[in-house]
Formats: C-alpha cells, structure tokens, sequence
C-alpha cells in the first residue's frame, strides 16, 4: 500500500509538471509574446534575419553576409585594421 | 566530464573494436564530417566555372569601389557595393549544394501553437526530423557496435531519448524563448530533470544515456566551425579585443575562484569562467568535456550563463542608448562581452546596424579561441589538476595517456576546414555548405541528446548543493563585471584611440 502511494505521489509529480510547463508555454507565453513591445522585439529581430537562440556564430544565419563584407573592408582597408593612425601633422 | 559517474565508462560486458569513447567519438564526428563534406562537393552547380569567374570579377570591382574613399560619401556608390555584396553572396552560396540539408532538420519556430514548429515556409520538416533520428540512430547504433555492446536496447531506448529532445526543441522554438536567448540546453536538462525527479529514469533508457559520446561527438562537429582565418577579419583592435581580454578575464576569474572564494570544485570553477568569458554554452560544454566537469557542473555553469545573458542582452543596449555610445564601439564591448552568440546579435541589432556587424565579428573572432581553450585546459587539467600531490610534473607520455583524444578531433577538424575555407572561393563556399546544410544541425542534435542525458541523471538536490554557498553565481558576477569593464576599456582604446580609422571604415 505504501509503495504505491509513493508511486503515485511519483506520477502526480510528474503529471503537475507537465500541466505547469503546458500552462507557462500555451498560456502564459502566447500571451507575453502579444505584448505590443514584446511583439515588436520579436518582428525587429526577424526582420533582421537574428536567430537570438544561436549557441554558435555558424548558427546565425547572417553571419556569412557579415562575415565576407568585413572581410571585403579589410582586404580593402588592410592598413587601417593593422597600422597604427599616423598623428595629425603640425599645423 | 566526470569518468567515474558517466555510464558509460562502466565496464562493458564484451570488448569491441573500439574501447576508448574519445576515439569513437573523433570516428563518428569525422564519418558526419566526411559525409556532409563530400555529399556539398559532388553538388556544384552547374554554371560553376561561370559563377567562380563572376565571383571573382565581382570581388576586383567591389575591391576598386571600397578602396576609392572618396566615392564612399556617395549615395549611390554605396548603394552600388550593397547590391553587388548580395549579387556575390547568392553567387557564393550557390556554389555548392548539400544535398541532405533537406532530409536533415531542426526543429521550427511557433508562437502558440505548437504544431507550427513542424512547418517551415508552409512545409512540414517532419521528414527532415525523421531523417534526422535515422541518421543519428545509426550513427550512435555503430558506435554501440564498435563498443560490443548490444544495439537492439540502445535503439529502444534512443527513440525515447530523441523524442525528449524533439520536445526540448519545442518548447526551445517558442518566440519568446527562443528571442530572449533562452536556449534548448536548459529545456532538454529540465525535461530529463523532470522525469528523473519524480518517476525516475526507467531502466530500459539507459543504454541511450551517452552523455559524453554524445558531447564529444558534437565537439568534433563544432571544430569543424572553427574557421581560424577568421580571427583576423577586424585586424589588431578585433584581436586586442576577443582574444587578448579573453584569456585575461578567464585566467584572472578562474584565480579568483581558487584563491579568494576557495571554490570547492576547480572543474566548475573553470566552466564558469570560461563560459563567461568565452562564448557561454559552446564553451562551457567545450572546457567541462576538456576537464573531465561533473553534469551537474555543466548544468548549473549553462544555467548561470544563460540567465545573466537574458539580462545583458536587455540592460546593454538600453544603456548603450541612454549614454550616446558610438556603434563601433558599442558592438565590440557587446561581442566582448555578452556570453551567447545569438544574444550578441539580438543586442547589437537594438543598437543599430552597423553595432550588429561589430558585435556578430568580435563574436565570431571570440568563438574561435573555444578550441584553443579547449586544448589548454585539457593540457593544464592534466599536467597539473589531475597529477598525484606527490608525484614529479608527469612526463610527455603520461601527458599523452591521460590526454582526452577527441580534443584532437575537435582540434582536427577545425584544422581541416579552415584550409578548405581558406583555399580560394570555392573552397569557403565548400566549406560552408558543409557546415550550414548537415554538421552543425547534426551538432545542435547531438547537444541536446546530450542535455536530455544529463537531465536524466541529475538529482535536484545533488544540483542545489551547488548554489547553496552562493560562491558559483558570486564567481560569474565578478567575472562579468571584470569583463565588462576591461572590454569597454579595451574597446575604447583600440578603435577610439589607436585604430580611429577601422572604426572610420567599419561605420560607413
């Protein structure tokens, strides 16, 4: 009897978890996420094409566009990126 | 991670091919390189001569139209190197075609629904999803093989395995979350925390319980997007700031830690720091697998990380803002700064564009060094960590025995694909189809199998011991605070004070 009071206390565990995690992601979230500055946020980010749940630069997908246009301003402007700014001259 | 509370490392009933996990997990990282590498080889487009020579033709001109400073005050001129750099980019990407990446899928994005999650662009990724649980079904089914243990329990369990970590992914592509950096690491570990703590991790799971064959694995991927060249894209200041302050913050905080709040564990110690100061989750993962940390280590180190980040990622730019701080710099003290990759360009995007591109660089330079850090904590960890108080600074060979080996593989691959990457237009754009269309979704598949894992085997209490002391989140706070400060400075003084003119050529 007392073991299986405890597995059900162990399944009721469970199951109050599940219904809390259901609740905050299909009640609670939706509803933040049509918060008028929460929704912006979110379409600005899209609109830039930011994956803000990026672990790794090679997850973003921007980053290629970035990475070769820097690349193309360095290869351009290799002197500023390396060399010291000479100081203006006397006047 | 820890040898002697992973499953694995126990004894294993017959002797396989491969006894040493490290090497099995450098094996199948480098089959999934190999795969994803040749099946983008084999798929050149078919005007791919023409395309290689309007490539390059391109370059030349945009090359001639950035060097002319003085047509850089024109509108149109600059309009002009915006369409030709997208003209150029859809010619690079077009190069080379995976022809898995349709068969191998992540997990979508919903608001409320979650059904939507299973869609992209009107289409179902079911197929994609299956294939994925296909390809990594078989992957680790030949590594239990190759271990001699029995498949048919590990295939069992491993489609529960998966399923957790389908569902970690879900609650991960939630808008919210999923824009607020709050990423599937921490669903995948309270997922399998849930189960674990309260009806217990059935028996029948644990032969899919490969916490470390999974993470190894995954590390050997990430070396492959290690693409070193591009340490130098920002020049001196990109190079003062990502990889000077970085060590600097790492070191300094790790000491901190031992010698004035006597962290009780050196291991979470060093995840924390380098999590913290390097490139929080990717990194965290990279040092704990280098220095053999506790799961529970690694889950608090990735919890800690990522709260600090949601409030970073908030609180910066609003100051930023608020004190008028010029893009350039703005971007490189967020890259410096802010853990998460994604985080960083979320945050530089509220600044402005051009912060956007200076912060997803100085990230990118900072996300190179994860190998570095990798290897010498995986040398400092043996050499001086794990040696006997007694005993002499062991030598090379019991250097190379205690060694963990898929380093080298993480090291390896990073080597392999940052000369492919930089051999020439084609080999970048090899490089990247390879890792944008196969590894890296297989890697994000092999970490969250990873966390589902280590959420199966965790105790809440054996996690809140922990926190009890307070020193794991003091530690990150005064890192933090360390790395924000010596950024700033270090930012302000490389592209205010001695390279003006990179900051010049970067805010056009």
């Amino acid at each position: 009897m007392k073991v299986s009071r405890t597995a059900l206390q162990r399944w009721g565990s469970l199951a109050a978890a599940i219904l809390s995690i259901g609740f905050v992601w299909l009640v609670v979230l939706p509803r933040l996420a049509a918060q008028h500055s929460v929704s912006e946020y979110i379409a600005n980010q899209q609109r830039l094409g930011i994956d803000a749940s990026a672990m790794f630069y090679s997850e973003l997908e921007i980053v290629p566009a970035i990475a070769h246009h820097v690349e193309r301003l360095h290869d351009a402007h290799g002197d500023d990126f390396w060399n010291r700014a000479s100081p203006d001259p006397p006047n | 991670m820890d040898r002697q509370s992973e499953g694995d490392a126990a004894p294993t009933p017959n002797k396989g091919l491969i006894e040493s996990e490290d090497w099995l997990a450098v094996l199948l990282g480098s089959v999934a390189l190999l795969v994803a590498l040749s099946a983008s080889a084999v798929n050149r487009a078919p005007d791919f001569a023409d395309r290689l020579n309007a490539i390059d033709k391109g370059r030349e001109q945009l090359k001639a139209l950035e060097s002319t400073k003085s047509s850089q005050d024109d509108d149109s001129t600059r309009k002009t190197i915006k369409a030709e750099e997208k003209r150029l980019q859809t010619l690079t990407t077009g190069l080379f075609t995976n022809p898995l990446k349709p068969v191998i899928a992540k997990v979508g994005s919903w608001e409320s629904n979650p059904a939507d999650a299973f869609f992209k662009n009107d289409k179902s990724i079911v197929p994609g999803l299956l294939g994925v649980f296909i390809a990594t079904l078989v992957l680790f089914g030949v590594g239990s093989a190759l271990r001699g243990e029995r498949v048919a329990p590990f295939a069992g369990a491993f489609v529960v395995v998966f399923l957790l970590a389908a569902a970690a992914y879900v609650l991960a592509g939630q808008n919210v979350i999923k824009h607020y950096n709050l990423e599937y690491a921490l669903w995948a570990i309270l997922i399998g925390m849930v189960i674990s703590n309260t009806v217990g991790t059935p028996q029948f799971l644990f032969p899919a319980i490969r916490t470390e064959l999974y993470i190894k694995t995954g590390l050997v991927l990430l070396g492959a997007e290690i693409l070193l060249s591009r340490l130098l894209v920002l020049g001196l200041p990109g190079i003062f700031v990502s990889w000077v302050v970085t060590p600097i913050v790492l070191i300094t905080t790790y000491m901190f830690g031992q010698y004035v709040l006597r962290m009780p564990s050196r291991s979470l110690n060093m995840v924390i720091s380098a999590d913290m100061s390097v490139c929080g989750v990717s990194a965290a993962i990279a040092t704990a697998a280098a220095c053999r940390a506790k799961k529970e280590e690694l889950s608090l180190a990735i919890g800690i990380s990522l709260s600090f980040t949601v409030v970073m990622m908030v609180v910066m730019p609003a100051v930023i803002r608020a004190v008028g701080m010029n893009q350039v710099l703005a971007g490189a003290w967020l890259g410096g700064t802010i853990d998460s990759t994604g985080a960083v360009a979320a945050a530089g995007g509220m600044v402005g564009t051009t912060a956007l591109e200076v912060a997803a660089t100085v990230k990118m330079i900072q996300n190179i060094l994860i190998g570095v850090v990798a290897f010498g904590v995986a040398v400092y960890w043996v050499m001086y960590v794990e040696r006997d108080e007694k005993a002499e600074r062991p030598g090379l060979m019991e250097v190379w025995r205690r060694f963990p080996r898929f380093v080298l593989g993480f090291v390896g691959a990073s080597i392999v694909f940052s000369t492919i990457y930089s051999s020439g237009t084609a080999g970048s754009a090899l490089a990247e189809t390879a890792i944008g269309g196969l590894s890296e979704t297989l890697r994000g598949w092999f970490f969250c199998l990873a966390f589902v894992a280590i959420g199966l085997e965790t105790n809440f209490r054996a996690l809140s011991q922990y926190l009890k002391d307070g020193k794991a989140v003091t530690l990150y706070v005064c890192g933090q605070s360390l790395n924000l400060a010596l950024s700033l400075l270090m930012a302000w003084i490389m592209f205010e004070k001695v390279f003006p003119q990179a900051s010049a050529v970067l805010k056009r």
